[in-house]
């Protein structure tokens, strides 16, 4: 809940071409889902003022905008913390040494990696989420640790 | 002529066979995952593709998730006849000199075949464009159909005795007769979300052959009389909503959706919605209430879709699959067949294409991908509402009634069975919706049940009976069934340190 209310800069342009974009749907309740992907697509997360326009918007009350979108796992109603990579424990991966994966990096405390619920992506086992949601079969934990120190600290 | 066939022709037309020999690299998920692009260069197959005039051509997966990063070389000729040659797991270099022979080799005939057949055929064979969708025989049955009347259509339906393949299946043209008897509009709902664990087919359909989909789609309008189709699509499954979001473009533009190629002035229109997130959002009535804008939680059952669906008006809900698979039905031997994901303890794991008339057997199965049966303890079947079967069940032949939506995981000699099966406990509990107390509690005091050492059969027996019979829809009802299958199956693992 802190986060939530942490105050967060919206860029201006962002929130301009939400607008405008926003503006090109049709005015009715069954596009409540869609404007939310509108708004993660830009901001990256939907954000309470972007959640006001869409209310408004919509004409839908602001407490059912909420209901709504807070019912969907995949949106996100606070920014990503970012840098982080994912390891998939979904059945196959976890037969693969998914949690040893996730224990081995874990260990390291240099990298920001967490599991993930499966990516159905069963056939290429053990399965990773790079930080910029990139799929990765078949991963290894020395390919993991090169690619992600390299992505962690590469920019700094 | 009718105008249906002047666009199917003009379709056909404009394709003229690509290059006698194409290289179709299999890039889609499983090939991006795999990072195929880096992998043809650096064997060298795109070098000598350009030495021995082969074309390179992106697709999709083939359904042999196993192989990738992999590539396919076919050659085709003038009737359609081919021969092909996959190349697995790109890691070999690949010498200009062996292309050239095995080039050879192949137009005398001695390529390689995969046995592919039905649902899958033109799976990774596709360039990406209408033209060759149709080449490929796309939108050849909608057209035989179109000629025909809607209820021999139907018959025809009801006579291969297709079921749905979502999981639950319900007579396909049961289904659509209930929903066209009652009073139009009525809507077309796809169900694309496929968001239970193991199960990635659907994916790779709509990836790959999205325009058997779109046939699937135009049949069912025509039958039952649609205009409004709305396919949901799990909001991960990104490739697959922008593939099928091109095959929409195009067919509009081709104008295969409109009164030119339907026949009694039907327009079908069909919108694209994107899923996000929520293992509930597949189960049918959470869809139309997210369709519509509502919170994502199930209706109450009766009444059913077909009645009061998408704002009351009757609907059809298909799978994804089934529409799929309901072209299939007008070849001469139609073998109705059900997609599985099969991943784990195997050698291949990929989309198979199971016999749906009970021929092959689970053995038959693992064998087919690489497996051994003999050192398989178990197969999961279905995820987290799924039961487990156990090596004394592997003769028996697979029936369509038991799959599931067709997610099956080979389990390995050193799986624990105790914790996957706890594992998907937590699963569903994460993942309950929290509308109906049942399955909201129940997941939740079933996951602590499970956590104590020795595990209390009784309590866990009548806590999932209150769970299947009380709650509102399957993910609280079936949350047990792996819990019941493996206590029933392996009753000896729940004693002792948890």
């Amino acid at each position: 809940m802190s986060e939530w209310r942490r105050p967060l800069e919206i860029a201006d342009h962002e929130m301009r071409e939400f607008i405008s974009e926003l503006s090109m749907i049709e005015r009715e309740k069954q596009y409540l889902l869609p404007s939310f992907h509108l708004a993660q697509e830009i901001f990256g997360w939907v954000p309470p003022v972007a959640v006001e326009k869409i209310a408004d918007f919509l004409r839908v009350p602001l407490s059912e905008v909420y209901a709504t979108l807070t019912a969907y796992s995949e949106l996100r109603i606070a920014p990503d913390e970012k840098d982080y990579w994912f390891i998939c424990t979904g059945v196959a991966c976890e037969m693969k040494g998914a949690q040893n994966i996730v224990q081995q990096l874990a260990d390291a405390d240099e990298f920001k990696v967490r599991d993930i619920d499966c990516q159905f992506l069963c056939s290429l086992a053990p399965v990773c989420v790079d930080d910029s949601g990139g799929l990765h079969g078949r991963v290894e934990v020395s390919e993991l640790i090169s690619g992600i120190r390299e992505s962690q600290t590469g920019g700094e | 002529m009718s105008p249906r066939h002047v666009i199917l022709e003009t379709l056909q037309g404009g394709y003229h066979g690509g290059a006698e020999s194409r290289l179709m690299i299999h890039e889609g998920t499983c090939g991006t995952a795999t990072n195929v692009r880096q992998e043809v260069e650096r064997v060298g197959l795109i070098e000598v593709c350009e030495e021995n005039d082969v074309e390179v051509v992106y697709g999709s997966c083939d359904g042999n998730c196993w192989a990738a990063p992999s590539a396919t070389l076919r050659h085709e000729n003038d009737a359609s006849e081919f021969v092909e040659k996959r190349f697995s797991r790109l890691d070999e270099l690949i010498r200009v000199e062996d292309f050239g022979v095995l080039l050879n080799g192949m137009q005398r005939g001695q390529g390689f075949v995969d046995g592919k057949s039905g649902l899958l055929d033109r799976l990774g064979r596709l360039d990406g464009s209408l033209e060759h969708a149709v080449w490929l025989g796309a939108y050849s049955n909608v057209d035989q159909i179109l000629r025909g009347s809607k209820s021999d259509a139907l018959q025809r339906i009801e006579d291969w005795k297709l079921t749905g393949r979502g999981g639950a299946h319900f007579p396909t043209a049961l289904k659509w007769r209930l929903a066209s008897g009652n009073e139009g509009p009525r809507y077309l709902v796809v169900n694309a979300e496929e968001g239970e664990p193991g199960v990635f087919k659907d994916r790779h359909l709509l990836e790959g052959d999205p325009h058997r989909l779109l046939e699937g789609i135009l049949i069912c309008c025509f039958v039952v009389g649609i205009e409004k189709v709305f396919i949901y699509v799990n909001g991960q499954a990104r490739a697959a909503f922008n593939s099928l979001s091109k095959a929409v473009e195009q067919a509009k533009a081709a104008g295969l959706l409109g009164p030119e190629f339907l026949p009694n002035g039907l327009r079908v229109d069909i919108e694209l919605r994107q899923g996000a997130g929520g293992y509930v959002c597949g189960e049918e009535s959470v869809i139309l209430n997210s369709i519509e804008g509502a919170r994502p939680v199930p209706r109450f059952k009766p009444p059913f879709a077909t009645d009061e669906g998408l704002w009351g008006r009757p609907t059809v809900i298909n799978n994804a699959e089934t529409l799929a698979a309901v072209t299939t039905l007008w070849q001469d031997e139609p073998p109705p067949t059900k997609l599985v994901s099969l991943s784990g303890n195997v050698a291949r794991p990929g989309v198979y294409e199971v016999p749906a008339d009970g021929t092959l057997s689970w053995a038959g199965l693992l064998l087919q991908a690489g497996g051994e049966p003999g050192s398989t303890p178990a197969i999961l079947l279905g995820g987290p509402s799924g039961v487990f079967v156990i090596p004394e069940r592997y003769d028996e032949k697979i029936k369509m009634s038991e799959v599931g939506a067709g997610g099956l995981v080979a389990l390995a000699p050193d799986s624990s069975i105790r914790s996957v099966v706890q594992a998907l406990t937590k699963y569903n509990l994460r993942e309950s919706c929290g509308e109906c107390t049942p399955c909201r509690e129940g997941t939740l005091r079933l996951d602590a049940l499970l956590s104590v050492d020795t595990v209390d059969f009784d309590k866990v027996t009548s806590l999932v009976e209150v769970m299947s019979e009380a709650s509102l829809c399957m993910l609280g009802g079936m949350a047990g069934r792996p819990v019941l299958s493996a206590i029933e199956d392996f009753p000896t693992i729940w004693k002792g340190k948890a």
